[in-house]
């Protein structure tokens, strides 16, 4: 048999397929993880409230509210999860949610038995601080009742059939192929730090739906995060409003469920109000006419 | 119409001015320290400031009634209840409420007309005695509501720290009750008066 000598492979073809698998390589790594992105950033109330399952469930207590009332507003820390999304994309830096505190506080102001509002810096709260940072608050900075603002917001990103045209890498540029939704529910709770009982509660909610190119999609996602926050805060203090009234409504309705008293150095009104002024003059006026008869 | 004279000067025109002046709260009103530190006027005027148009309003309505009716009956007493019975109110709410800064309103002053106004025609012979004993549970269950449910704490108050006093009613009535008991510091003449004319 003839041998054959072995033939050398020169090394530039060598260099053309090491370069060829990594250029598949590379645009699947590229394109690879378009797929489903799922992430969940939240401030959770009963994280911040009950930290520790062991910890003993504390027993709210009938409130006092001692009129005049002042408020604090809090936004609560966030936690994150979700793969490769640990910092906050939301971009609801502190301006924003002072502003937002702002507009809480403002609902506050126009009651009138409301003195004063603390609008508490971020700075102030510890994550799963609970009632005891609550009533270092309290002492600090001379509150009665908190409202704490927390807000729970989810991301899906899926890649449609439309998709497939990022193998053409012009594709992932013009293409709308990943399917995003933005799922936010903010929610402001009231309690009166000395009793630790919630007073009243207003949600607010906000769903945002939109396509995005592969290019582009981080941006969509961190634009519609924003601006589900931003509508599900609007819906909240429009309900604050309303919860507001419905909580004046309770405590005058239902005195059992809320005590109310007066600190030291209130003003006194002597007052005949409508109702008992209006039964008085009916009675005058009856007894002049059966008089004159 | 000449019987709600009375009223009118003594107490309508006073609160209208007093509400008018933007002053009036800082110099007239019935404040804890002020009366402490000698302003004693504000034992008298402390009544005629009020803090909203339907506080002033619902309060001199009763007056306006109640007082027109009582000087109609015993001209002179209603100036009377008003020199004697404001005071001697203020000096009672300075007693009993310590934790009260300040306090405004006839209200205290609208009681005691009526419960003076309510006596007087007990006394007096003739029907309708029934309808003058009621008035008086009338005012009985408003001051007991009053000291119960301190409203209107939501509605109409446009301050943080105002609440409803039922002690300045209970004074009100109760100061009346005294002034006829002594009715001699009321009108002297009818101490001595052999008898009243019939209860309208």
């Amino acid at each position: 048999m003839e041998k054959f000598p072995a033939r050398r492979v020169p090394a530039s073809r060598w260099l053309f397929a090491a370069v060829g698998v990594l250029l598949v390589f590379g645009l699947t790594g590229c394109v690879g993880p378009w797929g489903d992105r799922r992430r969940h950033e939240a401030s959770s109330v009963v994280q911040f409230l009950y930290p520790g399952n062991d910890l003993p469930f504390i027993q709210p207590q009938v409130p006092t509210l001692r009129l005049p009332l002042r408020v604090g507003v809090a936004f609560l820390p966030a936690g994150f999860s979700g793969p490769g999304y640990q910092r906050s994309r939301t971009g609801f830096n502190e301006k924003q949610k002072t502003e937002l505190m702002r507009k809480v506080a403002a609902q506050f102001k126009a009651l009138p038995f409301v003195q004063s509002i603390e609008i508490i810096p971020a700075t102030y709260l510890r994550p799963g601080g609970g009632f005891q940072n609550l009533d270092q608050l309290r002492a600090l900075l001379g509150i009665d009742v908190v409202a704490l603002i927390s807000y729970d917001q989810t991301q899906n990103s899926d890649s449609t059939e439309a998709s497939l045209a990022y193998w053409t890498i012009v594709g992932a540029y013009v293409i709308e192929g990943q399917r995003n939704s933005t799922h936010t529910l903010m929610e402001a709770v009231v309690y009166d730090i000395p009793s630790r009982s919630l007073l009243f509660r207003a949600p607010g909610t906000s769903t945002i739906k939109n396509h995005a190119t592969l290019v582009r999609n981080d941006y969509e996602l961190q634009k519609a995060s924003l601006g589900s926050l931003q509508e599900a805060a609007m819906e909240m203090t429009a309900n604050l409003a309303h919860e507001l009234e419905l909580f004046q409504v309770r405590a005058k309705e239902e005195p059992q469920t809320i005590h109310v008293e007066h600190k030291p150095g209130y003003t006194g009104g002597g007052n005949w109000s409508a109702g008992a002024a209006g039964l008085l003059l009916m009675m005058l006026a009856g007894r002049l006419i059966a008089s004159r008869r | 119409m000449k019987s709600l004279r009375a009223p009118l000067c003594l107490f309508g025109l006073p609160a209208l001015l007093a509400w008018l002046m933007p002053a009036s709260p800082e110099v007239l009103l019935h404040q804890r320290s002020a009366l402490f530190a000698g302003e004693w006027w504000r034992l008298w005027t402390g009544h005629w400031v009020h803090f909203s148009p339907s506080h002033a309003g619902w309060n001199l309505a009763v007056l306006g009634a109640t007082g027109a009716w009582l000087e109609h009956l015993q001209p002179g007493w209603l100036i009377r209840l008003a020199a004697l019975g404001a005071p001697l109110i203020s000096l009672i709410l300075l007693a009993s409420e310590p934790g009260m800064q300040a306090y405004g309103g006839l209200s205290a002053l609208a009681t005691g007309t009526t419960v003076l106004l309510a006596l007087v025609q007990l006394q007096r012979p003739g029907p309708g005695r029934s309808w003058w004993w009621a008035i008086l549970w009338l005012v009985a269950a408003k001051c007991g509501l009053d000291a119960m449910h301190p409203a209107p704490l939501f509605a109409g108050w446009d301050q943080a720290s105002l609440r409803n006093s039922a002690v300045a009613h209970a004074a009100g009535a109760a100061v009346a009750a005294t002034l006829f008991l002594t009715r001699s510091l009321l009108a002297p003449a009818l101490a001595t008066s052999p008898a009243l004319p019939p209860s309208p």
